[in-house]
């Protein structure tokens, strides 16, 4: 009975290590930028230092997960003190929402390279629902995950309506990673 | 059937012959001295343990309505036509504010102009034989700030009758520090003043101590009175409130003198005056104040800050403290204050005063380039068309707002970093700055809160931020250097793009 017990358990580790071997990429790199218009100019900003990791199923080097974070700390728009007023109460709060969260929730692959992916967007602990496509890509064990997704920054109490700041903002990723 | 719609037609002819077309009625004007509305529309203090208490209802409504008589120029000393005061003493009281004769909404506006020009029945000075004798001594005195006229006379004065054969000096009206003499001789009602009122009062108690030899330790009561009136607000620890405590009459009397488009006034701090804001626009403007104290919701409210700036505020009380003894029966005092159809005609003018063109054309090239650095370097953002300011309050270093300040008033929540003095440290204050429109900015003389620099190009300066700074507009007289700290915006662009944005804001 107990040798039974033993070989079913081994025989579950094994099927189960076939059907979901894993690789976790970290990302060590990347670049979180963002464009809005103001009174009719764009204005460029970023989010330095993203953190989080890709998961790939080995089997069909597909991606099954994608999880990623950054500070609203790091915002930088070219104008010290409208930076500082974007990590106060009424756009970011990043005294209190520190980190921006993203997480997929379905990812669908197309071509080898790009994806479309359906992900949860956390800011200001708003979660709001976000489709974009991006693209994946490996070179010399590098991979590189690139993406473009627009939000309205209303949805998440990113300050209030106003006549020259646009309520929809760009946001280009760029992430870059390795195998851990 | 017939017959009685011409009744009614003959009725509704009879009424409107009788009342003419009136658009504007005595049956809409606010109630000012409503005290829901004064307590709510004003800000809290910093020091939330502060507060301010208005008159109540009953008294205000005692005391007397000012009544507006007729007024002549008053000219520069020794200007006026001969025999002029003589002429005046034979000149029978005039009543020109009369209810009764408004029909229309311009005779409202038109009263409304002779209100801002109306003197405070207050602070009338008796035109006596003594007081004629010093005039050429005050004209010593006044020559060194009053901008002169081609006719001699000074727009900020005037002369009134009250009773024949007695004439007064009637100044502290609202045009006193509210218009400007422009240099084609024209008055721009509404401008940045270019009469130095702080100048002009000093000059009144230095007449007093010097031509009519009034002891020293009458000129210190005096000077301690007018601290109280002006500038104390004992729950204040600041170096201006201490600074009351020691000052001697001649350091008073130096220190309380300005320059053009900048003053002392009550509720400011000595050595920390306020730049004169112009009134333009005033309608789409949600505060009042540099430090947005007062809330703008409506009509009512301008009404209620025309009278509380109209020597009223001397009847708040602050915790206890009162900037002056208010009369025991407000029904026998001298101290008047304006009737409610008085500040209705007022409000009624002031929201039609707009801004002067500024005569200078500029390149339109480099006007549009002047526009796109200012959109590129966020000025936008506060100063946001068509008023050019976003009508919101800054926080003041020093001053975090609580959160249901946010809610509740129109908070752009970063401060610039500017003195913070006037919106802390005095019975003005609130913790905010006011965003300022940048509406005919080409005509001031004075800017910042304080007035510390005295040119648009100086703003564009990052030498003022530095220690050592010799401010071009207000100093305080104790400090030979100054930095002037704060919006630190466009210091770094180059000379030409700080050339063109200077030339967009002066076109706006």
């Amino acid at each position: 009975m107990t040798m039974t017990f033993l070989r079913l358990t081994l025989l579950l580790v094994l099927v189960h290590s076939v059907c979901f071997a894993q690789k976790k990429i970290g990302f060590e790199s990347g670049q979180i930028n963002f464009v809005i218009k103001n009174a009719g100019i764009n204005v460029n900003g970023a989010l330095r230092d993203p953190e989080g990791h890709i998961l790939i199923d080995e089997q069909n080097s597909t991606i099954t997960k994608i999880d990623g974070s950054v500070d609203s700390n790091t915002i930088t728009t070219g104008i010290n003190m409208r930076d500082t007023h974007l990590k106060k109460a009424d756009y970011f709060n990043s005294q209190a929402y520190p980190k921006i969260f993203i997480t997929s929730t379905q990812l669908k692959r197309s071509t080898k390279k790009k994806y479309s992916g359906v992900f949860d967007l956390t800011i200001k602990n708003v979660t709001k629902s976000i489709s974009f496509p991006f693209t994946f890509t490996e070179a010399k064990n590098r991979y590189t995950l690139q993406g473009e997704f627009y939000i309205n920054r209303l949805d998440f109490g990113l300050g209030e309506e106003s006549v020259i700041l646009s309520d929809t903002v760009k946001v280009i990723v760029k992430m870059v990673g390795k195998t851990d | 059937m017939k017959n009685q719609i011409h009744v009614v037609l003959a009725i509704l002819i009879l009424l409107i012959a009788a009342f003419g077309f009136s658009d504007s009625s005595v049956s809409e004007i606010p109630k000012v001295w409503d005290m829901e509305a004064l307590l709510s529309m004003q800000l809290p203090y910093p020091d939330t343990s502060v507060v301010m208490k208005p008159a109540s209802e009953e008294y205000y409504y005692a005391l007397p309505e000012r009544v507006v008589y007729k007024t002549y120029p008053f000219y520069m000393p020794g200007r006026e036509p001969k025999g002029y005061f003589e002429w005046l003493r034979t000149q029978k009281p005039e009543i020109i504010f009369n209810v009764a004769e408004m029909k229309t909404e311009q005779d409202w506006i038109n009263a409304g102009e002779i209100m801002y020009d109306m003197p405070q029945t207050n602070s009338l000075v008796v035109m006596d034989s003594a007081f004629l004798v010093a005039l050429p001594e005050l004209e010593k005195l006044w020559r060194k700030f009053i901008p002169p006229t081609k006719d001699g006379t000074i727009p900020f004065l005037s002369i009134v009758v009250r009773e024949k054969g007695r004439i007064e000096l009637g100044n502290f009206s609202c045009g006193m520090c509210h218009t400007k003499l422009m240099p084609d001789g024209s008055l721009l009602k509404g401008g940045q003043g270019n009469f130095i009122f702080s100048n002009y009062f000093a000059s009144m108690l230095r007449m007093q101590r010097d031509f009519r030899k009034t002891p020293d330790s009458i000129m210190n009561i005096r000077i301690k009175s007018a601290s109280r009136l002006i500038f104390e607000a004992p729950w204040v620890k600041h170096e201006s409130q201490a600074r009351l405590k020691t000052i001697t009459v001649e350091e008073w009397l130096d220190s309380f003198e300005t320059r053009t488009g900048v003053t002392h006034r009550q509720g400011s701090a000595l050595g920390y005056p306020v730049n004169i804001p112009d009134l333009f626009n005033l309608k789409e403007r949600k505060y009042f104040d540099h430090t947005g104290q007062l809330q703008h919701r409506d009509m009512g409210d301008l009404m209620r800050y025309a009278t509380l700036n109209q020597n009223v505020d001397r009847l708040n009380n602050y915790n206890g403290f009162t900037a002056f003894d208010a009369p025991a029966n407000p029904e026998k005092s001298n101290f008047s204050r304006f009737s409610d159809e008085q500040l209705y005609a007022l409000a009624k003018y002031m929201y039609t005063l707009k801004p002067a063109r500024n005569p200078v054309v500029y390149p339109k090239a480099l006007l549009e380039k002047g526009e796109m650095i200012f959109k590129q370097q966020g000025c936008v953002t506060c100063h946001t068309p068509p008023l050019y300011s976003n009508n919101k309050l800054t926080p003041v270093d020093g001053f975090e707002p609580p959160e249901d300040h946010l809610a509740k008033y129109n908070i752009f929540n970063i401060s610039v970093g500017t003195d913070p003095t006037l919106a802390l440290h005095t019975r003005r204050g609130s913790g905010y700055y006011k965003v300022p429109s940048l509406i005919g900015v080409w005509n001031r003389t004075a800017f910042m809160h304080n007035g510390a620099l005295g040119t648009l190009e100086d703003m564009f300066d990052r030498k003022r931020l530095e220690q050592d700074y010799i401010p071009t507009g207000f100093k305080p007289l104790w400090l030979k250097t100054m930095a002037v700290a704060g919006h630190p915006f466009g210091l770094e662009l180059n000379a030409a793009d700080k050339t063109a944005l200077v030339a967009y804001l002066k076109s706006l």
